[in-house]
């Protein structure tokens, strides 16, 4: 190539154009998933990059976004090192003043190689001083070996601790990343901590407190403050009080239980219900409805003066993260609430949902699924399997115990049990009604059977979309629940979704329970109409 | 071929400090191999010491810089025996983009706000992805993933990070 190289031949380059307004117009969900493959992504081919040469041929801002797009993911390593996980520490200026005074040193020592060098560090990753290092050694991260050890730990619990500002409990050797079974209390005098249910659910409690975690989706809350934001897919948390039972119904709420049991409930957003009909329990006040900046006092004296309901709310607005991904997502269908029992021939069932079985080729390969069929009756469990005639004898085929069920489920035999080394899978398959950006949230999958006896005995969890590779593919091993999700990125009418569960080798005992929610980003709904 | 001149070196250095994050975004933007970029960078940068002579000062840093940095594409992309991620005047269209030097800072104190609204989880995987260096294969051996998954996650926490930095330099705020 014979381009010349250095433009100072060419007259003074032109001034930069007015910045534009960047509201004005947003790139789409799927522009951002084409940038995001084309820079980052390994598997990219020749067709993205000229699909992204075609788009911004048409459309300069296509250029201008992926540039802004790139320098972004660019910046974020320097803003990950010079940041507490709250509060600000570093202003760029004062990282481009640091590099400059470096840059100076290195060049008027003859070093321009140095120099250079230097100059991508800076521009990379931004300037680590003194003040940066201790601020690292204040907020250490886990390390890679910290987070294996607890994603073993991670199928046990019902909800995990995320965040921790309390002397007390550090001190206790409490730790993020913690898990809580059902049924374990937290319990501390002084500071506060931040704690993720498996639904989804962050929940804020200051102490002091006392928090019983009951399942993945409720806890009884028998003294404390507490202030919950719940994502679209865990409507119905609840948390237990000694006056009432406040369950979400979508929204961001705030609980206050005093030592004399006098409970006080704000709605910072959405709308929750309050249910206090049990004996002993206030009347009226504690069977109602309150929406967005609604308050409630149960169980005080009546002489006090009325409840404050902003500074509840306050709480929940200083303490918990808002999520503007939550906000964004709209839950499309749920493998419980949907299922439809009967039908013999999917032509007989309504909905998006299929249930399958890898009857024919290996899991990720949906051209060998088989549908299910629907059984009932006296001798059968309702159930949709493989419809073989001799069920008593269910082994003679590898996809013989194959079976779903409104919450539960058996994959079929393992690789290591069959002539053709093919694990069989339950799948529930979902069809995409519409184009968007999809998502697999609140996944839960739990082994029925008693799990001590059977080490090493795992199910696994794979989701895919059409023949794709995996997006996920995860083991639930004896000794609990494992919680699932997943990312599937931007997604065209009908293409078809397929989480399935399978033996991972050995059938044995494999009888499981589950539930997820198929989720959609409204944006990129929106997006996707506006282009179209 | 301008003329080095040692005394416009704090010059250049103040030029590169406002604008090096914009050239190298150009250059990584052109080129998906990261270490592969820093090279090409690296030489960018010594191209543009040694072309410094004739740059007009008060001219457009940045355009120079980028008319610079594509050329070390371009031969970047001879040197892969021809297989260019985009073609010439795709890179003009990239050298001609507006961006907003004087914005850099607003952006990055956006990106710390954005960042500090994510999810515990999405934060931790940035954090071993960016700050640990963990590749995409380790990240997903480590955490009982697909590599799939974890490009899949990556890619929904940067897409929403963007999101979020633009509403925010819109005036909006974190939510």
């Amino acid at each position: 190539m014979n381009a010349p190289e250095t433009p100072g031949d060419k007259p003074a380059a032109r001034p930069d154009p007015m910045p534009t307004n960047p509201m004005a117009w947003t790139p789409t969900a799927q522009q951002l998933a084409l940038f995001d493959k084309t820079a980052f992504d390994e598997r990219a081919t020749p067709e993205d990059f000229q699909r992204l040469e075609e788009l911004a041929t048409e459309d300069p801002r296509i250029a201008a976004a992926y540039l802004q797009y790139v320098e972004m993911a660019s910046q974020i390593e320097f803003v990950l090192r010079s940041r507490r996980v709250e509060g600000e520490v570093a202003t760029g200026a004062a990282f481009r003043g640091q590099s400059k005074r470096q840059l100076r040193t290195w060049i008027g020592g003859g070093l321009l190689a140095l120099a250079a060098s230097l100059a991508l560090l800076l521009a990379r990753s931004g300037e680590r001083d003194s003040g940066d290092r201790q601020l690292a050694a204040d907020n250490p991260a886990p390390s890679a070996g910290q987070n294996a050890e607890r994603s073993v730990d991670a199928i046990a619990g019902a909800a995990v601790i995320i965040d921790i500002d309390s002397h007390e409990l550090i001190e206790a050797g409490v730790r993020v990343g913690d898990h809580l079974r059902s049924g374990s209390t937290l319990a501390f005098e002084s500071g506060r901590a931040s704690i993720e249910f498996h639904e989804g659910v962050v929940a804020v409690i200051e102490g002091p407190c006392e928090l019983s975690i009951t399942s993945i989706s409720s806890a009884t809350l028998r003294r404390g403050l507490l202030a919950a934001d719940v994502p679209p897919w865990a409507i119905g948390f609840a948390i237990d009080t000694p006056q009432a039972r406040v369950i979400d119904h979508g929204t961001r709420f705030v609980v206050d239980v005093d030592a004399s049991n006098m409970v006080e409930v704000a709605v910072a957003e959405g709308e929750v219900e309050l249910d206090g009909r049990q004996p002993g329990r206030d009347g009226d006040e504690a069977n109602r409805r309150l929406f967005a900046g609604d308050g409630v006092r149960l169980g005080a004296a009546k002489n006090r003066a009325p409840l404050e309901a902003g500074k509840l709310v306050e709480f929940a607005r200083q303490h918990l993260p808002v999520v503007a991904e939550q906000r964004d997502m709209e839950v499309i269908a749920g493998y419980q609430v949907d299922f439809i029992a009967g039908g013999k021939f999917p032509e007989e069932r309504p909905g998006a949902w299929r249930y399958l079985v890898n009857q024919n080729s290996p899991i990720g390969e949906p051209g060998g699924y088989v549908e299910l069929q629907w059984q009932e009756g006296p001798n059968v469990r309702d159930q949709y399997d493989a419809n073989l005639a001799a069920a008593d004898e269910p082994a003679d085929s590898p996809s013989g115990y194959v079976a779903l069920r409104r919450d539960s489920g058996h994959p079929g035999l393992g690789r290591f049990q069959v002539d053709d080394g093919i694990d069989r899978y339950a799948i529930a398959a979902f069809t995409v009604p519409a184009d968007g950006e999809y998502f697999v949230r609140s996944g839960w999958l739990c082994r029925w059977e008693e799990k001590g006896r059977f080490p090493d005995k795992y199910l696994d969890l794979v989701i895919h979309v059409d023949d794709r590779p995996f997006d996920e593919h995860k083991y639930c091993y004896q000794s609990g629940l494992l919680k699932f999700q997943a990312d599937l990125g931007p997604l065209r009418r009908g293409q078809t979704i397929y989480v399935a569960v399978g033996p991972n080798g050995y059938s044995y005992n494999d009888s499981f329970k589950w539930g997820f929610k198929i989720v959609r980003s409204l944006s990129s709904a929106i997006n996707e109409t506006t282009t179209e | 071929m301008g003329v080095n001149d040692n005394r416009r070196s704090p010059e250049f250095v103040d030029l590169l400090g406002e604008h090096g994050t914009q050239v190298f975004s150009f250059i990584r933007a052109s080129i998906r191999r990261d270490h592969d970029a820093e090279d090409v960078y690296q030489q960018t940068v010594m191209a543009m010491w040694e072309a410094f002579g004739s740059f007009q000062t008060g001219s457009n840093f940045r355009a120079w810089a980028c008319q610079i940095a594509k050329f070390r594409i371009l031969r970047y992309y001879d040197s892969q025996r021809g297989r260019r991620q985009f073609s010439e005047p795709m890179l003009d269209l990239l050298v001609e983009s507006r961006q907003e030097p004087a914005r850099a800072d607003d952006r990055i104190a956006a990106l710390r706000r954005c960042i500090a609204h994510l999810t515990a989880a999405d934060r931790q995987l940035l954090q071993e992805r960016y700050m640990d260096g963990s590749s995409v294969n380790s990240l997903a051996d480590e955490l009982q993933r697909s590599s799939q998954s974890i490009c899949n996650s990556l890619r929904r926490i940067r897409a929403k990070l963007f999101r979020c930095v633009e509403s925010q330099l819109a005036g909006g705020t974190v939510s």
